[in-house]
C-alpha cells in the first residue's frame, strides 16, 4: 500500500473555533483522518501540510515511525517542536487510522491493548478571562455540568489584566495580578466550589499568563480550594520560572500543551517540576508521541491527562491512547461541543456523561461526514480561518 | 507613521550561492519608507509566506517604531505552535525590517542605534566545502589554499561523510547518524589536510551539523583534538541538553551551539549548565536584531563569545553585521564569501567588504536594499526547492 495524497481542510461548525483536518489517502482506497487544529494558525498549518507532502507521498502508510522521524529531523532549523510537530501530529493520527482500518482493529488494540473499560473525561465552565462573564454565569454552568453527568471541571478564574500596558497588547501578554485581581479570582473559585460541592474535582488553568510573583500569589490565594492542579502558572519558555512557582506554592502543578515531543518533557520531569502533564495530541507529535511521553512520565509516577480544546478527531486520538496508558488521569474535553462534533462526523463517538466508551470500529472509529461538512468549510484566506480565541 | 503592508519575495540568483531560494520580507509604511527583512529557511518558504499573511492583521496599522511591542505580540500570541522556531522566523524578518525603517527615519545606520560601534569593522570566518560534498582530500587542500589566498584566516568545514546506510526507504530513521572507526578516520584525514594547507595559525572549526548520537560525537571529538580547533559545533542534535552535557564531559574541544536554538529562552539553559564556549544564533531564526543583541548580552554575562550563524541571504549577513559592530563579546561573523557576487546582483546598495571584514558605512538603516529593477528575473516559485533526505 502507498500513500497517494494528503489533503487538509479548515472546518468551522463553531464560529470562532476553526479546526484543521488532515486526510491521508492511499492507493487501496483507505483514507486516514487526523487533526492539527490550532485556533488562528490554520492557514499556515494547511500550507505546512502541503509543504511536507513530498516527503510522505509514495511511502507505505504502515511506516509510521519512519515518517515521524523524517519530518521531525528534516526541520530542526524551524524547531521540530511546535509548528512542525503540529504537522507530524495530523499525519501520525491519520496513519494510525489507516493501520487500524487495514488490520480491522480499533487503534487502542494496536497500542498495547486496554488497561481500562472506558475513558473518564473532565470538562470546563467559562473562564473569567473573558469580558462580560459573571460569577452567576459560572455557578449556573457548574451546576448544569454536574447535571450533565460530569464530576471534574476546569476554569481560568483570572480576569484579563490590562492596566499596566493598555493598548500595548504585546507587552501585555505577560500579565500582572493585583490584589484586587486575586480577590476576584478567589471569589470565582469559591462560588464554583460552593456550587459543585467538596468532592467535585476542580482545576485552575492560568493559561501561561503570569510573571513569577503573580503566579505565586495566585497559587497561594487559591490553596484553600483543594484543586487537583494549577495549570501553566507561567509562560512555557522558562523552567526556571516554573521552579520558582513550584517552590513557593502548595498546589500540584500541571504543564504541557505548549511543550512538544518527549524532548520538551525530559527536563520538566527530571527536575520534578510537574505532578501532572498534559500534552496535546494534535500538537505534540500525534498518537505515537503521546504514547512515548506517557511512558516517559510513568517512571516518575506522574499522570498524563491529554490536553484537548479542539475538534472531534483530537479527542478520539486522545481516547485511543488513554485506553492504553496506565498512568492516566482523565481526558480533557469541552463537552458542550459534542453536538457540534456530531454535525460533521459519521460515525460519531459514543459518550455517556463523563465517559467515552470503546467500540470495535477499526481505526479511529470516527470519520468526516463529507456530505455535511462542506457547509462548514472555511477558506484558509478568510477572516474566519484566522479566528482569535 | 503606520505600517501598511508586508510583502514577500522568493529569490534565487544562481547555483553559485545558496541552493535554496532566499525569502525576503518588506514592511511598507504610509510615509513611503520600506524596511527589509529576511526569513530564509531551506524548504519552508510556502509555509512562512502563508504565515506572514496570517499575522498581517496583528501588525498593519501599528507604528513601526514600536519594535519591542510587535516582537512581544507575535512571540506570545503563538505559544501554541511554539514562539521559538517557526514563529521566531516570522519575528526575525519583521524585527529586522523595523530596525531598517527606524534607521532610515532617524538617518542612522542601525549599529548607531543599538549601542554604537565597539570595533572599526567586523571580522568574518568562511567555509570550504563539507567532505560529503567535495571531491576528496586534494580538493580540501586546494579549496583551503584558495580561501587563505583570498585573505581569510578562519575557516569552518564538516569533515564527516554521510553515514546513511538505509537508503531512500528509511531515511528518516537514520538522520541521526552513527560514526564507525573508519568514518572517524576519514574525518581526521580531512582535517589534517585542511590544517596542512592552512598552516598552524589559521582558525579552524568543525561543524557536525547536529548529526550524531552521543557516542559517535564523543569518539569524533576525541579523535579531532590534535587539530587544535576553535570549536566543535553541534556535535549532537539540539533537543536534549543531557546529550550535549555527555559530550562536554568526555571531550576537550570548545563547544559551540546555536543555530537550532531560538530566542534567549533557549539559550539560558546552555549558559547556566555551562554547556557552550561559543554561541551562534541565526539572526533570521532567533528573533532578529533585537533578540541577537539580547542573546549577545546574556552571553557576555557568562564571558562567552557570540558568532552569528549565517548561511542564508544578504539580509542575514548585514543584520548580523550591525549587531556585530556593537557586541563586545563577538568572535567573528559567519559568511560564505563565495556567495557575495550573487548578493551584489540583487542589492543596491550592496554592503562593503575588504579582505575578511565587512566595513561600516553611513547608510541609514541596514545600508542595503533590494534592487527591484533587476529582482523580477530572479523571482522563483516558493516551492521551487525540494531536496529532502
Amino acid at each position: 500500500m502507498k500513500i497517494t495524497d494528503i489533503k487538509s481542510y479548515i472546518v468551522s461548525p463553531i464560529p470562532g473555533s476553526p479546526w484543521v483536518f488532515v486526510e491521508v489517502e492511499t492507493d487501496e482506497g483507505i483514507t486516514g483522518l487526523g487533526e492539527c487544529s490550532d485556533y488562528r494558525s490554520g492557514p499556515m498549518l494547511v500550507a505546512g501540510i502541503e509543504a511536507v507532502k513530498a516527503m510522505v507521498i509514495g511511502e507505505d502508510p504502515a511506516h509510521i515511525d519512519e515518517i515521524w522521524q523524517r519530518i521531525f529531523r528534516q526541520y530542526s532549523s524551524l524547531s521540530g517542536r511546535g509548528f512542525i510537530s503540529h504537522l507530524i501530529s495530523g499525519i501520525d493520527i491519520a496513519l494510525w487510522d489507516i493501520r487500524g482500518q487495514v488490520l480491522g482493529q480499533p487503534i487502542y488494540k494496536l497500542l498495547g491493548g486496554p488497561v481500562r473499560d472506558r475513558v473518564p473525561l473532565y470538562t470546563h465552565i467559562q473562564d473569567q478571562w473573558y469580558d462580560g462573564v459573571t460569577i452567576d454565569d459560572a455557578v449556573a454552568a457548574a451546576k448544569q455540568t454536574i447535571a450533565d453527568g460530569h464530576d471534574a471541571i476546569k476554569t481560568d478564574p483570572f480576569k484579563w489584566q490590562r492596566e499596566l500596558t493598555g493598548e500595548f497588547t504585546g507587552a501585555g501578554r505577560v500579565e500582572y495580578l493585583s490584589p484586587r485581581a486575586l480577590a476576584e479570582a478567589v471569589d470565582w473559585m469559591d462560588a464554583v466550589r460552593e456550587a459543585v460541592g467538596p468532592e467535585t474535582e476542580l482545576m485552575v488553568d492560568a493559561h501561561g499568563r503570569f510573571d513569577v510573583a503573580s503566579a505565586i500569589a495566585g497559587g497561594r490565594a487559591l490553596e484553600h480550594i483543594n484543586l487537583i492542579w494549577y495549570e501553566e502558572p507561567v509562560p512555557p519558555e522558562s523552567f526556571k520560572a516554573l521552579r520558582q512557582v513550584r517552590e513557593s506554592t502548595n498546589i500540584p502543578i500541571c504543564m504541557g500543551e505548549r511543550h512538544f515531543t518527549r524532548y520538551d518533557y525530559v527536563t520538566m520531569l527530571e527536575e520534578r517540576l510537574v505532578d501532572f502533564i498534559m500534552p496535546d495530541i494534535s500538537w505534540t507529535g500525534g498518537i505515537s508521541e503521546m504514547k512515548r511521553i506517557a511512558s516517559l512520565a510513568e517512571p516518575f509516577y506522574v499522570r498524563i491527562s491529554p490536553h484537548d480544546a479542539l475538534g472531534p478527531v483530537s479527542i478520539m486520538a486522545g481516547f485511543h491512547c488513554s485506553m492504553t496508558i496506565p498512568n492516566f488521569y482523565r481526558l480533557e474535553c469541552l463537552h458542550t461541543r459534542f453536538p457540534d462534533f456530531a454535525k460533521i462526523m459519521d460515525p460519531m463517538f459514543e459518550y455517556d456523561g463523563k465517559w467515552i466508551n470503546p467500540t470495535d470500529t477499526p481505526g479511529l472509529g470516527v470519520a468526516l461526514n463529507h456530505e455535511t461538512f462542506d457547509e462548514f468549510l472555511v477558506d484558509p484566506w478568510s477572516e474566519e480561518a484566522r479566528a482569535f480565541r | 507613521m503606520k505600517i501598511t503592508d508586508i510583502k514577500t519575495y522568493v529569490v534565487k540568483v544562481s547555483d553559485k550561492s545558496s541552493p535554496w531560494p532566499w525569502l525576503f520580507v518588506e514592511v511598507e509604511t504610509d510615509e513611503g519608507i520600506t524596511g527589509l527583512g529576511e526569513a530564509t529557511d531551506t524548504h519552508a518558504a510556502p509555509a512562512l509566506i502563508t504565515a506572514f499573511e496570517t499575522i498581517k492583521p496583528m501588525i498593519v496599522g501599528e507604528d513601526p517604531a514600536n519594535i519591542e511591542e510587535i516582537w512581544q505580540r507575535i512571540f506570545h500570541s503563538f505559544s501554541n505552535i511554539n514562539g521559538r522556531g517557526f514563529t521566531s522566523h516570522l519575528i526575525s524578518a519583521i524585527d529586522t525590517a523595523l530596525w531598517d525603517i527606524r534607521g532610515k527615519v532617524l538617518g542612522q545606520p542601525i549599529y548607531n542605534l543599538i549601542g554604537g560601534p565597539v570595533r572599526a569593522s567586523v571580522p568574518l570566518y568562511t567555509h570550504i566545502q563539507d567532505q560529503g560534498q567535495a571531491n576528496g582530500l586534494q580538493d580540501a587542500y586546494d579549496q583551503t589554499k584558495r580561501v587563505i589566498s583570498e585573505g581569510y584566516t578562519a575557516i569552518k568545514t564538516d569533515p564527516f561523510k554521510s553515514q546513511r546506510p538505509s537508503g531512500p526507504r528509511h531515511w528518516g530513521s537514520d538522520k541521526v547518524e552513527i560514526l564507525s572507526p573508519s568514518a572517524i578516520q576519514e574525518a581526521v584525514d580531512w582535517m589534517d589536510t585542511v590544517r596542512e594547507a592552512a598552516g598552524p595559525d589559521a582558525e579552524l572549526m568543525v561543524d557536525a551539523h547536529a548529526r550524531f548520537d552521543t557516542a559517535s560525537a564523543i569518539a569524533a571529538g576525541q579523535a579531532l583534538e590534535h587539530v587544535n580547533l576553535i570549536w566543535y559545533e553541534e556535535p549532537v542534535p539540539p533537543q536534549n541538553h543531557a546529550a550535549l552535557q555527555q559530550v562536554r564531559e568526555n571531550t576537550n574541544i570548545p563547544l559551540c551551539m546555536g543555530e537550532r536554538h531560538f530566542t534567549r529562552f533557549d539559550y539560558l539553559p546552555l549558559f547556566e549548565h555551562r554547556l557552550v564556549d561559543y554561541v551562534m544564533p541565526d539572526i533570521l531564526w532567533t528573533g532578529g536584531i533585537s533578540e541577537m543583541k539580547r542573546i549577545g548580552s546574556m552571553a557576555e554575562a557568562y564571558y562567552v563569545r557570540i558568532a552569528p550563524h549565517d548561511a542564508m541571504g544578504p539580509v542575514s549577513i548585514v543584520a548580523g553585521f550591525h549587531c556585530s559592530m556593537t557586541m563586545p563579546n563577538l568572535y567573528r561573523l559567519e559568511c560564505l564569501h563565495t556567495w557575495f557576487d550573487d548578493f551584489a546582483k540583487i542589492l543596491d546598495p550592496m554592503f562593503k567588504y575588504e579582505g575578511d571584514s565587512i566595513v561600516p558605512t553611513d547608510e541609514p538603516g541596514l545600508g542595503i536594499a533590494l534592487n527591484h529593477e533587476v529582482l523580477d528575473q530572479y523571482i522563483v516559485e516558493p516551492d521551487s526547492f525540494i531536496s529532502f533526505g
